[in-house]
């Protein structure tokens, strides 16, 4: 029982590896940050609730919307299709910035506010407006 | 004892399997119920092509209709310097577009008589033969499409075409742009563009931007393959021209000069 000491040690060690993110995420005040994203995403959304439905569950996009956008682009692009039938047998014209920008309220309100917390840059504006606007 | 253990694994592997495969089906399945339409309104061709009828054409003054719809719709910028021009439709002097067709005898004003030049949709393009990433390709219908998510703007394609008809953005094209069409993408840094014959028009159920603003009906669009089409009467009755096509690359934009 000699190691007693030693693998004690290492588990303090690993137990503070392990939580390092959750209480560097609590002392420098991140959690603030990650709630008041909540509150902007959730006061978009509402906004968006009062245009309509997204155009599949929010469980769905919130996991696959970077898969959807995909097969909507390829679809529109490269198999001269315009139209997509949702799982619930909606009809959406499939254009980044004239249907999900459009009905979100405006990329930078949305996509970008997600985004940004994750991490993750779109390039998707260099060409796709970013107000939606005028859907042709 | 053995066989418990590995019964105890079994079952242990087997649920694991069924939680993370059935999980996520169960989250994933609504995309998997969708499908996709093409546009009710969508005009149909087998091989669209367009007749330039420079008879009726009144490009030698300073009219750009044709130019301007286009350029419009599309956010294609002005950039200023022709090095860094991009071109989707535009002039060019008549001896550019049929070198064959000038002689030194012909005066200096029907030698450099401006002509509307545009991407000629070839039926043999040799953009798409070169491109490496298949970011352009000949669509059923014969309109030679871009892919501008594909574009890694090789250049390649510029190289190919015989007919100047790609462009190149050193820069980001956005300042450059007058007022920008919100509906259509613009492009970006890097990517190689060029005239899309409307593709996204004709989705609904309109002809080119440059065919409708042309008030001289020197443009014409349709469907070749279709008998009863205008094109097609035109073009097999008449004598025309089309550019370079020594070269075999079979351009689908005719002329009558
Ligand atoms: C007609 C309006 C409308 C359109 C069009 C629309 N959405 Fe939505 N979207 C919503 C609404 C409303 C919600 C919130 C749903 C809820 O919380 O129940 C939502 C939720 C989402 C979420 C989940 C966000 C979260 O925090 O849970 C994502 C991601 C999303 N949308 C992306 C898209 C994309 C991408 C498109 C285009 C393919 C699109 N939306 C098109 C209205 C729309
Ligand atoms: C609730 C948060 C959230 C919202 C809102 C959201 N996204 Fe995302 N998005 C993500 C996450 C997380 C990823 C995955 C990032 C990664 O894997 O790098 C992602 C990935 C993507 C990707 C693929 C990224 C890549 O680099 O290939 C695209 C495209 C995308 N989102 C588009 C959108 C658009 C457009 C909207 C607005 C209509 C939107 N997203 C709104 C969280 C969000
Ligand atoms: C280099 C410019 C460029 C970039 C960058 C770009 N796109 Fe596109 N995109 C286009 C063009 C051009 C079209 C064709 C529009 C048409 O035919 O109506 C298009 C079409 C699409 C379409 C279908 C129609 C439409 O108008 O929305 C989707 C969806 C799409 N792109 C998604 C994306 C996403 C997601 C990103 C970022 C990950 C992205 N694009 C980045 C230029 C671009």
């Amino acid at each position: 029982m000699n190691d007693r000491k030693v693998i004690i040690g290492g588990l303090v060690i690993f137990f503070i590896l392990v939580t390092f993110p959750t209480w560097f995420t609590v002392a420098t005040g991140n959690v603030r940050k990650g709630q008041r994203l909540n509150e902007t995403l959730t006061e978009a959304k509402k906004a968006a609730r009062a245009k309509g439905e997204c155009v599949e569950p929010a469980s769905t996009m919130r996991l696959r919307h970077m898969e959807l956008l995909n097969d909507w682009r390829d679809q529109v692009v490269r198999e001269k299709k315009r139209i997509y039938v949702s799982s619930s047998g909606r009809r959406y014209r499939m254009s980044l910035s004239g249907t999900c920008v459009d009905c979100h309220g405006g990329s930078k309100k949305f996509c970008t506010q997600c985004h940004d917390a994750v991490g993750s840059t779109l390039f998707c504006w260099d060409c796709h407006s970013e107000k939606g606007g005028s859907t042709p | 004892m053995n066989t418990t253990r590995r019964c105890f694994l079994k079952n242990a592997a087997g649920l694991t399997l069924l939680g993370v495969t059935g999980g996520s089906r169960l989250l994933a399945a609504a995309l998997e119920r969708s499908s996709y339409e093409a546009s009710p309104k969508q005009l149909q061709g087998k091989r669209w092509a367009m007749l330039v009828d420079m008879r009726k054409c009144t490009a030698e003054g300073d009219c750009k209709l044709c130019l301007e719809a286009c350029h419009g719709v599309h956010n294609v910028p002005e950039m200023g310097s022709p090095k860094e021009e991009i071109k989707w439709i535009w002039k060019e002097p008549c001896e550019h577009v049929f070198p064959e067709m000038v002689s030194p005898s012909m005066t200096e004003a029907l030698r450099k008589r401006p002509t509307i030049v545009l991407c000629n949709h070839c039926d043999n393009p040799s953009c798409v033969r070169v491109c490496p990433t298949q970011a352009t390709w000949k669509r059923p219908d014969g309109i030679v499409m871009m892919d501008m998510h594909r574009c890694i703007g090789c250049r390649y394609c510029i190289v190919a075409c015989p007919y100047g008809s790609r462009s190149f953005n050193f820069r980001d094209p956005r300042p450059h742009i007058k007022k920008i069409n919100e509906s259509y993408p613009t492009r970006m840094r890097g990517v190689v563009e060029k005239c899309n014959f409307c593709e996204e028009r004709l989705a609904d159920g309109l002809l080119p931007a440059c065919v409708e603003a042309c008030k001289a009906k020197a443009l014409q669009f349709g469907d070749l393959a279709d008998r009863s089409s205008q094109v097609f009467s035109l073009v097999s009755a008449t004598y025309q021209l089309r550019r370079r096509t020594n070269l075999g690359t079979e351009p689908q934009v005719y002329y009558l000069l």
